[in-house]
């Protein structure tokens, strides 16, 4: 075929940021995730709160 | 006869009529694709589209056995859904008589509002203990099998009178439609999975932005499945309208804005959504415009122009380019990724076209499964 469709899988990722010192995570998409969830402590600062911001999938290579 | 050196009458042997073989191979093809050419052409297109409708089949099936499965998985129902399930995928709705247009549009909304809060309470009743976001789930993955249902059958109808009545211009417009079918069709299997686990589509790219923006700020329901907050921004006050979220839901904008309008007068919309690209535009690439940008069968729209235009308020549009298959399913990157220069647009149209002490209302459009505010 000339024209061969590729087909594309995406793996879904969630991005995650400290709203105190702004540190971002990106981990593996877990069961139970949505964008804005509040989800622990921030360990590196110690006050400020993780929140995922995105969740979003990047093709597998 | 010679031209550009190639002696036509040695080819063909026609001074010469001692090789009746190579006539027979010249003339009767003609003479067969003469006679039965459209019909070998319908065999040809015919088994190409039989492949597809095999596919359909069996993307229908598999997203009506992912359903129930999850159904019995999730809700736990005391008794069977499936014979339940199956009565659902076949509902249709009857638009209204469109003789006289005038008016058609409430009656439009009134049909399919009554679909939608009906296929809601019927998911419902599968058990007592679901919850809203559970609901919203299942009504989302059960529109897309009644599509999948709904396209299989049309594309085999088609298909079927052709092949009944050797109709081969019956099958031409089909096998020209088959690869966009096929395209929404793959894009709905796969939908399926992004709901089932509750992840963001690219539709919901309108409700992301504004939900970041609304963080910090007092929701308030305001229709249903909607809410709305407001805030202050360099002197000017932001109202923000978006489907309440985690729940695979758009709201209701078009009357949460009617709403907005009875007690606070914006002196500007602005409206962001999920766009369908063109060929060759980038996925996650931003157009700003003018109007309603709002999608889905056009009642809403015609509401919020209609309300927008008897207070005399300015509509400006933010749009998010993707396909109709990215849309539906999990949000990819490119368009995650264009959030914080849509925020930054929306602040800019709010700052070039208010002054202080006037207020903009920012509504984010689209599908807000996975997306909270």
């Amino acid at each position: 075929m000339i024209f061969k469709k590729k087909n594309e899988i995406l793996d879904p990722y969630s991005f995650e940021q400290c709203t105190s010192c702004n540190k971002t995570t990106k981990r593996k998409f877990k069961e139970g995730d949505f964008v804005f969830k509040k989800t622990e402590k921030c360990v590196s600062c110690g006050n400020g709160q993780i929140i995922i911001t995105k969740i979003f999938g990047e093709v597998t290579k | 006869m010679d031209f550009l050196g190639t002696n036509l009458d040695k080819l063909f042997s026609t001074n010469d009529n001692s090789n009746p073989l190579m006539w027979l191979v010249w003339i009767v093809p003609i003479f067969v694709f003469m006679l039965y050419g459209q019909r070998i052409q319908l065999q040809v297109t015919s088994s190409e589209i039989n492949k597809g409708l095999e596919k359909l089949k069996s993307y229908r099936d598999d997203t009506r056995k992912e359903l129930i499965d999850y159904i019995k998985n999730t809700l736990k129902p005391s008794e069977d859904p499936t014979s339940k399930l199956d009565r659902y995928f076949e509902y249709f709705t009857i638009m209204p008589s469109d003789m006289d247009p005038n008016g058609i549009v409430p009656k439009i909304r009134h049909i399919m509002r009554t679909r939608e809060d009906s296929t809601r309470e019927q998911v419902k009743s599968l058990s007592q203990d679901i919850s809203h976001v559970e609901t919203s789930k299942i009504t989302n993955i059960l529109e897309a099998v009644t599509t999948l249902q709904l396209l299989y059958k049309m594309v085999r109808h088609f298909f079927l009178t052709a092949k009944k009545q050797n109709n081969f211009p019956l099958i031409l417009p089909l096998q020209m439609m088959m690869p966009f079918i096929m395209e929404e069709a793959e894009a709905l299997k796969i939908a399926v999975s992004a709901f089932k686990q509750g992840q963001p589509i690219g539709d919901g790219i309108g409700p992301m932005i504004v939900g970041k923006m609304m963080l910090d700020t007092e929701k308030k329901p305001i229709a249903l499945e909607t809410v709305w907050s407001e805030k202050d921004f360099e002197g000017r006050k932001i109202y923000f309208i978006k489907a309440e979220g985690p729940a695979a839901t758009v709201g209701r904008p078009a009357d949460a804005l009617e709403k907005i309008l009875a007690d606070k007068k914006p002196d500007i919309i602005v409206m962001v959504d999920a766009a369908l690209k063109l060929e060759g535009e980038e996925t996650g690439s931003i157009a700003q415009g003018f109007g309603a940008a709002i999608g889905g069968i056009g009642t809403e729209r015609f509401q919020i122009e209609e309300v927008a235009t008897k207070h005399n308020i300015p509509i400006y549009a933010i749009v998010i380019k993707q396909s109709i298959k990215e849309a539906i399913t999990l949000m990819k990157k490119e368009i995650s990724d264009s959030s914080d220069i849509v925020t930054s647009q929306i602040y800019d149209i709010i700052k070039a076209n208010t002054k202080t002490d006037q207020c903009a209302l920012v509504i984010g459009v689209g599908n807000t499964i996975g997306v909270a505010q």
